[in-house]
């Protein structure tokens, strides 16, 4: 391929022709033979490189923030390879904290080989790809070049941010009459055996193990598995509105941390959780507890990228029948261009589901969006859009639902604390 | 929770050396320069307003590799401000050596011309390919550095690859200056040609001016050109025919 510069030499050197015998001057046309010799010769001087590449990770997942080294291996399997570029290619996201992912160089033939070690710093939520490597070998003046890549790829899974809540009263309003499913591995309230105790003044006199009495000489009493407290859903709207704003500050990066918080602290709670996701399509990581279904929730989150419109009304006719009857529903949306709003909400409302929605307001991450970019700003026009968010929301509240408003300065904690008026 | 922004980096304006490792580079550039003047002012003699587009030109070009990438234009595809220095400063040169050896007397027949006048025609060619090539390769090296060190928190060492430059640069120079050469004396062989042919056409006013030089040029870069064409036609071809190879085995590989 010809470089920019090529082509303005031989434009020059073809000006140089012109200029020579309308001027007369022989000076111009040793000048365009010596510009198209160079531009001839360099074309034999640019060589294809060919080079296999091996990848090492230090970790494949990890959270918002968070760092993993990379050592990038390349050797030459082919001859010289010149003037050469490498770059791993990593997404625009990606911060490099240590090391490089860019090099060039010139590698000696067959075997000749070269490390790259790199630390990189991963700010936002997603499911990130490293590789593959460019490559772009040029002649010494840079007048020609070939581009190639080596297919080495690989995929390291960044979560949301997880914070520490201390408290949150959300739960279900009958926790007791509908207790949920989930057997939790700890003693409680529940039907099934799940170990023997010794007998502690208080406990009920049923629940004494009289065989075990008989055989050892000591009250021990029976302890039953204990079921979930309550089973929670979590519906994140990760819609292309939810991109509103900048990479760093939106509605999906936003929701996707308040959803990665309260999955975290009703998880450690011993509930059970179940993440609804949609976007273009609608991804459900069904109820359960522990570490393994946080590990489901965080993956999902973080694959939730903005995209596709599917509406609310929609998604809680489908997955309204496997939702557990009078549980909380928190529904995490920006509440943006979906006519289908005040109908979802309704319905799950006349099913006396405990519905709250945390709505990252859209309106402020595209005002702040536009004002880094030092676009003016119309205020006319937004407090319309204000107003008309206003309007829905209190519309939303009429159905007997928390709704909390969250503008990108509030903090996350404090927000989810403004849930807990129940 | 940090603040990320992850919008376009604007490069501020500043004059100065961007890297030390380059700054040999900007000293050749501005010494063909020189040189080229020098040259130029050989061969044709002085003329105040040629001499004075020249120098500008050269200081011009100078100047540009003075300043960092500094975007003026709206897109990224016109260039910045250093390397539109580098072009006014080139396109100066051009025009001071248009202006001094214009319409020269002593030099618009080449076949009055000696081989020591050829040399120096030649030097002159290479003088301003070197000019070209120092400043250039000076914007190009210090944009190198500063995408490793934007990319990187390690120190990027261009040492190795700076030394291949001179290395394979002065190499190809080499070849280069001889083709300019050849290039030029080729005239008289086609003057010889000519003669031997048709007398009548040898002794024409286009063989006895400019006009030959042009008419070699056009006579040994247009088939080059034609065949250069197809050579990046056919590396094309070869190159994907070799990558599907590659592909072709790796799955064999895999499947067995």
């Amino acid at each position: 391929m010809w470089t920019k510069k090529a082509v303005l030499v031989v434009s020059l050197a073809i000006l140089s022709i012109l200029l020579g015998l309308a001027l007369r001057n022989p000076l111009l046309l040793s000048m365009s033979a010596a510009l198209l010799a160079y531009v001839s010769i360099s074309v034999f001087a640019n060589t294809a490189a060919r080079l296999a590449a091996e990848r090492k990770l230090s970790h494949e997942k990890i959270f918002e923030d968070g760092t993993a080294k990379a050592e990038l291996l390349i050797v030459n399997r082919g001859g010289k390879t010149g003037f050469l570029e490498v770059r791993d290619k990593l997404p625009r996201q990606v911060q490099i904290k240590e090391g490089t992912n860019y090099t060039y160089l010139n590698l000696n033939p067959k075997g000749g080989a070269t490390r790259l070690k790199y630390t990189m710093k991963f700010p936002l939520k997603g499911l990130y790809q490293i590789g593959p490597i460019t490559l772009r070998t040029q002649d010494p003046f840079n007048l020609f070049y070939r581009e190639s890549e080596v297919p080495e790829i690989s995929e390291i899974t960044v979560f949301p941010q997880v914070r520490d809540v201390k408290e949150l009263y959300i739960k279900s309003k009958q926790p007791k009459i509908y207790p949920g499913e989930m057997k939790v591995k700890m003693p409680g309230p529940g039907t099934d055996f799940f170990a023997i105790r010794d007998y502690i003044p208080g406990d009920p006199f049923r629940d004494i193990n009289w065989k075990a009495y008989a055989s050892t000489g000591k009250l021990l009493v029976n302890e039953r598995e204990r079921l979930s407290v309550s089973d929670v859903t979590i519906v994140f709207d990760s819609r292309e509105v939810s991109g509103i704003g900048m990479d760093s500050d939106n509605a999906n990066l936003y929701g996707a941390r308040a959803a990665a918080t309260l999955a975290n602290f009703f998880l450690k709670r011993r509930d059970s959780v179940q993440l609804v996701v949609y976007s273009d399509k609608v991804r459900t990581v069904k109820k359960g507890t522990g570490q393994k279904q946080l590990f489901e929730i965080l993956t999902a989150l973080a694959s939730a990228e903005p995209k596709g419109d599917l509406p609310l009304g929609g998604i809680v006719e489908v997955v309204l029948p496997y939702m557990p009857r009078h549980s909380p529903v928190i529904v995490i949306s920006n509440l943006e261009e979906d006519d289908t709003l005040s109908k979802a909400v309704s319905t799950m409302k006349v099913l006396e589901f405990d519905v709250t929605i945390i709505s990252p307001n859209s309106i402020e991450f595209e005002i702040m969006a536009k004002q880094k970019k030092g676009i003016k700003v119309d205020p006319v026009a937004y407090n319309i859009l204000r107003l008309e968010r206003d309007i829905l929301i209190q519309e939303l509240m009429g159905y007997g639902v928390r709704v909390v408003d969250w503008k990108p300065a509030i903090p996350l904690t404090q927000v989810l604390l403004e849930a807990r008026n129940y | 929770m940090a603040e990320y922004d992850f919008l376009e980096e604007k490069v501020p304006l500043k004059i100065g050396i961007r890297y030390p490792e380059t700054t040999m580079l900007k000293v050749l550039g501005f010494l063909m320069g020189l040189v080229l003047m020098v040259v130029t002012l050989l061969i044709t003699g002085f003329s105040l307003t040629g001499f004075l587009l020249l120098l500008i030109g050269i200081i011009l070009a100078l100047f540009g590799q003075l300043l960092t990438p500094y975007t003026i234009f709206p897109s990224e595809k016109l260039p910045k401000l250093n390397a539109l220095f580098l072009l006014i400063g080139t396109g100066l040169v051009v025009a001071g050596i248009a202006i001094l050896g214009a319409n020269n007397a002593e030099l618009s027949d080449p076949s009055q011309l000696s081989f020591g006048q050829y040399l120096l025609l030649t030097v002159l060619g290479i003088t301003f390919v070197l000019f070209i090539e120092y400043n250039h390769a000076s914007l190009r090296f210090d944009d190198v550095l500063d995408s490793a060190t934007r990319h990187s928190q390690e120190v990027f060492d261009v040492g190795p690859v700076l030394k291949n430059y001179y290395k394979a640069g002065s190499t190809l120079m080499v070849f280069i200056a001889g083709a300019t050469l050849l290039l030029l004396v080729f005239n008289s062989i086609l003057r010889w040609a000519a003669l031997s042919a048709n007398p009548q056409f040898g002794h024409s006013v286009v063989l006895h001016s400019v006009y030959v030089m042009a008419i070699t040029l056009a006579i040994v870069f247009v088939p080059l050109g034609i065949f250069l064409l197809y050579y990046f036609e056919y590396m094309e071809e070869k190159l994907k025919k070799e990558e599907e190879e590659k592909r072709a085995k790796e799955t064999a590989a895999i499947y067995t």
